[in-house]
Order: C-alpha cells, then sequence, then structure tokens
C-alpha cells in the first residue's frame, strides 16, 4: 500500500511546467447568490507564486473594478474518487459479448485507486465513489486512510451485475434475476456531477476522478451539460482510463470530460502513475481562492468578463476567464 | 461499414467458441441426454442447464433432433419449444432460428383458431423478444407482430419504443447507442423533422395507436409527449406529458409521475422556463424520492443558474442513504433500457414461467 506518501518539491515544478506547457486552464470559479469564488494559479518563472494576500490581487468583472473580500491559498485537494463499478468493468458472461473486457480490468481499476490514494498528502481529503447503473457513495470525504481501504474492499464485493428490468406500460417495474444482467450500464456523466457534490463545498481544491475502462451509456445528463457546469465551476475531471477499454466510433468518451473540464488523462498500468498523480495533487494544491461581492455589476445578466492580476508583479495567472450570473440554462 | 461492429462480432464469434467449449466440458456427462430429456429437463427440472446443453448442439443437429415426441405436439408444447430454442440461441452463436420460427407460427395459428387468449399473449411476447433479444431471427419480427397483433395496445407501445430507441441514439451521441442494441450508423433516414423524423413519425404513429386501442395506457402517453418534443412539436407534448402526469397521479404510478416530470423538467429548460423547469424536478423527486436522476437534473438546473448552495444540496440529496442494495436503477434507465436485451431477460423470464411444468 502507497498511502499518505509524502510527495517532493522537484514534483511539483515538474508538474508545473508540464501544465503550464500544456495549457491547462486550472482555476475554479464558484458562483453563489452572495459572491463570487475563483481559483487561480499564479506562477513565474520560478513555479508557484506564493504568500500573496487579498490586496496584491486585481479583479475586473465586466471591466468593473471588485474588492477581494479574501485571497487564500487551497492548501489541499479534495478528491472525489470515482470508480467504475459496472458489468462493462466486470463482465466475464457470454451474454455480454459486445461489452466483454477482461476480468483484469476491474482488478486494474481496483489497483489504480490504490495507488492514487496512496499518492493523496497528509492534508487531503479523499471520497469514494461507486458508478455504474447507480451511482453508490461509499466512502464520505475523509483524510482516514484506513476508511479508504476499506471502501476499496467494500468495492470488490459489490454485485458484478445489474438486474435487468422492464415496465408494463403502467408503470410496474419487473425485476428478473439479478444473475440474468446483461447490460454494462455505466452512468459516468452522471456519475462525475454526483460525486463533485461531495467536494464542492470544500475550502481546499476540489477535484473528481474517474476511474474506468468504458463508455457512457446510461446518463440523464449530457456530456455537454455535466461538462460546462463543472467547468464553470472550476472542477476539473481526471480520467484514469484501463489498457484495454471499451470504445465504438463517434460516441464519446470520459477523455471529452476531462478535456473540457481542464482534467488530465491517466492510465491504470502507468507504472509512473504515482509520481504523475503527486505532481498533479502538488499543482492543485498552489492555487488561490479568491472571492468576492460582486460591486458595481449586475448579478443576472449572464456572461462577465473577468481579468485576474496581480499587482505590480511579473507573473502569470491562470484563471477563467468569466462567469455567468444566475444566466439563462440554454 | 462501422468498425465497431466488426470488433463486436469477432469477440462474439470467439467467445461463442470458448463458451460453448467451455460449457461443454463442464456437462459432457450430460450431452448424451436425449432431445425429450433435454427438454422435459427444461419444462420440469434445471432449465438453465437444459438451455446451456442445447446451446452447443450445432444448428444441423437441432434441426435433426430438436423435435416434439409423437403425440405431445400440441400448441403449448410447440410453443414451449419455441422458446426453448430461441433461448439456447442467445446463448450460443447465431444460428438457424427457422424451426423455432415455425413452431411459434404454429402455435400462434392454434391458439388464433381456439381463441386461446394466453397462448395468444405467449405468441406476442415471444415475438416481443425476437424483436429486441440478441437472437438474431430469419423473420421481420416487427412486420410479424404488425400482421399478427396489430389491434394489440401492448404490442403497438413496442413498436413505438423500438422507433424511439433510435431517436435516443441520434439525439444523445454522448451514450452509447450500443447499450440500446446499434450503433450511431445504424439510425434511418431523413425527413423534413431532421435526421430521426423517419423514427419519430413510426413511433408517434404507434403511440397514438395503442392509445386508440387502451386510453389508459400511461407510458404510451408519456412516450408520446418525448417524441413529440423530439419533433419540436413543444407545445403538444407539453401537454401529452402533463397529462400523462396527471393520469399517472390518479392511477397511482409514481415511477411514471416522476418520468413525466422529468421530461417536463428538460422541456422547460430548454424553453428558458426555470421555475416550471424547477417545479417540474421537484414533482418527480416527491413521487418518487430514490430516484438520483431528478436530484441530478434539479442540482445541476441550480448550479447553472448560479444557486450553487442549493445545487450542490439537491445533488447530494441523490445521493443520501443510497447504498448499492438500497438504491435501484432510477426509472429513467429503465425507461431508456426497456425494449432492448436488457429488458428482454425479464421477458424471457416471464416466457419460461408459463411452459414449466410441475
Amino acid at each position: 500500500m502507497m498511502f499518505l506518501r509524502l510527495f517532493g518539491a522537484g514534483f511539483v515544478m515538474a508538474a508545473m511546467a508540464v501544465l503550464l506547457a500544456s495549457g491547462q486552464q486550472e482555476t475554479r470559479l464558484r458562483t453563489t447568490t452572495h459572491g463570487v469564488r475563483i481559483d487561480a494559479l499564479v506562477s513565474d518563472s520560478g513555479g508557484p507564486v506564493l504568500g500573496l494576500h487579498s490586496e496584491d490581487f486585481e479583479i475586473l468583472d465586466k471591466g468593473v473594478p471588485q474588492r477581494l473580500d479574501a485571497a487564500e491559498a487551497a492548501g489541499h485537494v479534495a478528491v472525489a474518487l470515482t470508480i467504475d463499478t459496472s458489468l462493462g468493468a466486470r463482465a466475464t458472461s457470454m451474454r455480454t459479448y459486445m461489452y466483454e473486457m477482461p476480468p483484469e480490468s476491474f482488478s486494474s481499476i481496483l489497483r489504480a485507486c490504490d495507488v492514487l490514494l496512496g499518492a493523496l498528502g497528509p492534508g487531503d481529503l479523499a471520497a469514494l465513489v461507486a458508478v455504474a447503473d447507480r451511482v453508490v457513495p461509499l466512502v464520505p470525504l475523509t483524510r482516514d486512510a484506513t476508511a479508504w481501504r476499506q471502501g476499496l474492499v467494500q468495492m470488490q464485493g459489490l454485485p458484478a451485475r445489474a438486474a435487468p428490468l422492464a415496465t408494463d406500460g403502467r408503470g410496474t417495474i419487473a425485476f428478473a434475476n439479478e444473475t440474468d444482467g446483461l447490460m454494462p450500464q455505466l452512468s459516468a456523466w452522471d456519475g462525475a456531477l454526483a460525486a463533485a457534490s461531495l467536494v464542492a463545498r470544500d475550502s481546499g481544491r476540489s477535484l473528481v476522478v474517474l476511474v474506468s475502462d468504458g463508455i457512457d451509456d446510461a446518463s440523464w445528463l449530457s456530456l455537454e451539460a455535466v461538462s460546462r457546469t463543472l467547468a464553470d465551476l472550476g472542477i476539473a475531471v481526471d480520467f484514469v482510463q484501463t489498457s484495454k477499454r471499451r470504445f465504438h466510433y463517434g460516441v464519446a468518451t470520459p477523455e471529452d470530460l476531462a478535456k473540457k473540464t481542464g482534467g488530465i488523462v491517466y492510465n491504470t498500468d502507468d507504472s509512473k502513475l504515482p509520481e504523475k498523480f503527486r505532481e498533479r495533487l502538488a499543482y492543485l494544491r498552489q492555487s488561490y481562492v479568491l472571492t468576492y461581492e460582486p460591486r458595481g455589476v449586475a448579478t443576472n445578466d449572464g456572461w462577465h468578463d473577468l481579468v485576474v492580476k496581480v499587482k505590480g508583479r511579473n507573473v502569470t495567472v491562470r484563471a477563467r476567464p468569466g462567469y455567468y450570473a444566475n444566466r439563462p440554462v440554454k | 461499414m462501422y468498425r465497431g461492429a466488426h470488433a463486436g462480432r469477432l469477440t462474439f464469434v470467439l467467445t461463442a467458441l470458448l463458451s460453448a467449449w467451455q460449457v461443454a466440458a463442464a456437462i459432457q456427462p450430460a450431452a448424451r441426454l436425449s432431445f425429450v430429456d433435454l427438454f422435459h429437463e427444461y419444462r420440469s427440472g434445471d432449465a438453465d442447464r437444459a438451455v446451456q446443453i442445447l446451446s452447443t448442439w450445432s444448428p444441423r443437429q437441432i434441426d435433426r433432433d430438436a423435435k416434439l415426441p409423437p403425440g405431445q405436439d400440441d400448441a403449448w408444447a410447440k410453443a414451449a419449444l419455441a422458446l426453448f430454442l430461441i433461448e439456447a440461441l442467445r446463448e450460443s452463436s447465431p444460428g438457424a432460428t427457422d424451426k423455432a420460427e415455425r413452431l411459434i407460427a404454429e402455435a400462434y395459428d392454434r391458439a388464433k383458431s381456439s381463441n386461446d387468449t394466453r397462448l395468444l399473449t405467449f405468441c406476442r411476447d415471444w415475438y416481443f423478444v425476437g424483436l429486441t433479444s440478441h437472437v438474431h431471427l430469419s423473420m421481420d419480427a416487427e412486420a410479424e407482430l404488425r400482421r399478427r397483433f396489430s389491434a394489440d395496445p401492448l404490442t403497438q407501445l413496442e413498436l413505438g419504443k423500438k422507433a424511439e430507441r433510435y431517436l435516443e441514439v441520434i439525439l444523445h451521441p454522448d451514450r452509447d447507442g450500443y447499450a440500446l442494441g446499434f450503433g450511431h450508423t445504424e439510425v434511418h433516414g431523413t425527413s423534413s423533422h431532421g435526421p430521426y423524423g423517419e423514427d419519430a413519425a413510426k413511433a408517434e404513429h404507434a403511440y397514438r395507436a395503442a392509445l386508440a386501442l387502451d386510453p389508459t395506457l400511461i407510458e404510451a402517453r408519456l412516450r408520446l409527449g418525448r417524441v413529440l418534443w423530439f419533433l419540436d412539436r413543444r407545445d403538444e407534448a407539453e401537454r401529452d406529458l402533463s397529462q400523462a402526469s396527471r393520469e399517472a397521479m390518479a392511477a397511482s404510478a409514481p415511477t411514471l409521475v416522476y418520468l413525466a416530470n422529468l421530461f417536463l423538467g428538460e422541456l422547460n429548460e430548454e424553453r428558458g422556463r426555470v421555475d416550471d423547469a424547477r417545479n417540474a424536478y421537484e414533482t418527480a423527486i416527491r413521487a418518487h424520492p430514490v430516484g438520483q436522476v431528478a436530484y441530478l437534473a434539479l442540482g445541476r438546473l441550480l448550479l447553472a443558474t448560479g444557486r450553487d448552495e442549493e445545487g450542490w444540496t439537491a445533488i447530494a440529496s441523490a445521493l443520501n442513504g443510497s447504498t448499492w442494495a438500497r438504491q435501484a436503477p432510477d426509472p429513467w434507465r429503465v425507461y431508456a433500457m426497456d425494449d432492448t436485451n436488457w429488458s428482454s431477460a425479464v421477458r424471457f423470464g416471464h416466457l419460461r414461467s408459463q411452459v414449466r411444468q410441475p
């Protein structure tokens, strides 16, 4: 087990270089009825710039200067580890031939989860969520490594199949024998948003990590709706994929969700997965959480351009370009 | 040609061969059973085992040996054998289904002539599984249903659902259409309504026919409303969805109330009526509080309109008290997956229960 290992400063620098070079947007913005929250990363040629205070920042909301209420370093990361437990990841039955995946797939998913949890720092938190045709929280947001381990053990014991069911036209749902389950039923988009709710209100930096071999086939929410919502709130979805996975031409994959939310894609069998994830966490911890009460601008007029700067310093600020204020839904 | 389909078929063939070998190895002694014994096992003994054994037989062997004993070929026996055969085919690679199709047609003819409504329903449901499962019938099950059961409201509902499935695939390219039984390249033609117009028109026609035959078939009205929304006939859609909601409430069918209001919420969102959408989602939640999707829809709506705290609270409510055992699949997932291979397991189970003999 590799829980609670410390990370090195070198990884932080390497992560910064990689992420800045790749142009990832690494900010979070949350609007509420009372205020606006922005996650911003400040860096110079030497890496993240630390020790800044609210008076160091300049915020323009629709061109109108705003006074920050607070500017705090995120300090820690709250991770919602969202684990695909669907039939697709665990199928061995003949009947599931179109979705058949090697049984090793689920094992590799669980191994990767172990690695990811082992990469968390002492201050970081994690929640464990199982996702298939339903979304089930297994471990609440906690720093308790023992609870994480128990969650992974519990994950292995979940039923491998979903019960097939049908309606009779009048609202009665008939269930068949659970062993007759035929479909993988992964609601990845729904699961990502549900998982985000476990970390979104934490004071640290929120991150959803989806570990899966699959593709979405059961969500109510669309990829577009979930990715736009999470991106607007600055919550990234990282995706850890198995080496062998389902793919159908023209069908969106969880990589698309990662791409649209500023997340990163990893592979379960990557020997450098622990280092890469530690670097990712270190990067996220360096972000600032900026909050302010909008003044001099409307609060229900749609899109607001945002400019975030650091006064008198030649630094790079990575912040979202704007937010919607009570915007129309579609 | 769709490359995923190639991969799927290749996987299927390889898996079928492996599975057949494994089954054969596991049941070697039983493989010497005569067909009569096997059929008896299917109807009165371990039916799963009988199906597994028959699934290892070659089409030629089935054609030669799968016969009813003289004097024991009544209509129900023929229907039972027709079911046994396609259950076995469902377990193995695609094979000749002619014999099963012939048997069920004979059973249907006898049921019709003797006015055996129970057997007629069995035959209809047999065609339903032919329509929805991965058993590749030689015949056109849809055409057979239209020919034999056009006056049956549930048949019309099934035909409507089959057409509606194509709409889901077209409109939700971010979901895997293979879960619904086909790929995105297999959808039907175009019309003035857009690329899905032909299927939408078929679905609308079928649902209206179902309602004309049985106005109390609430799911048909619910689905009709959703199809009309697909066709951008939003006022009509709203009327039918609202009526479905009212009727479902009166009939104490909470899952249909849930679905009607989920769809009404979506429709209202699209029309920019945020408060109406919120009310609809909240009605859905009240009707079926253990459903997760309505909480997610409501939460996303609130987040999208800047009400973060309420939004996250709604989404978190989807998870409150949820455990794997307690959290049944959401009615939306049932709606989306009904009339697919997934639900055919239910139908196979129901059909089998009718041909079992103590």
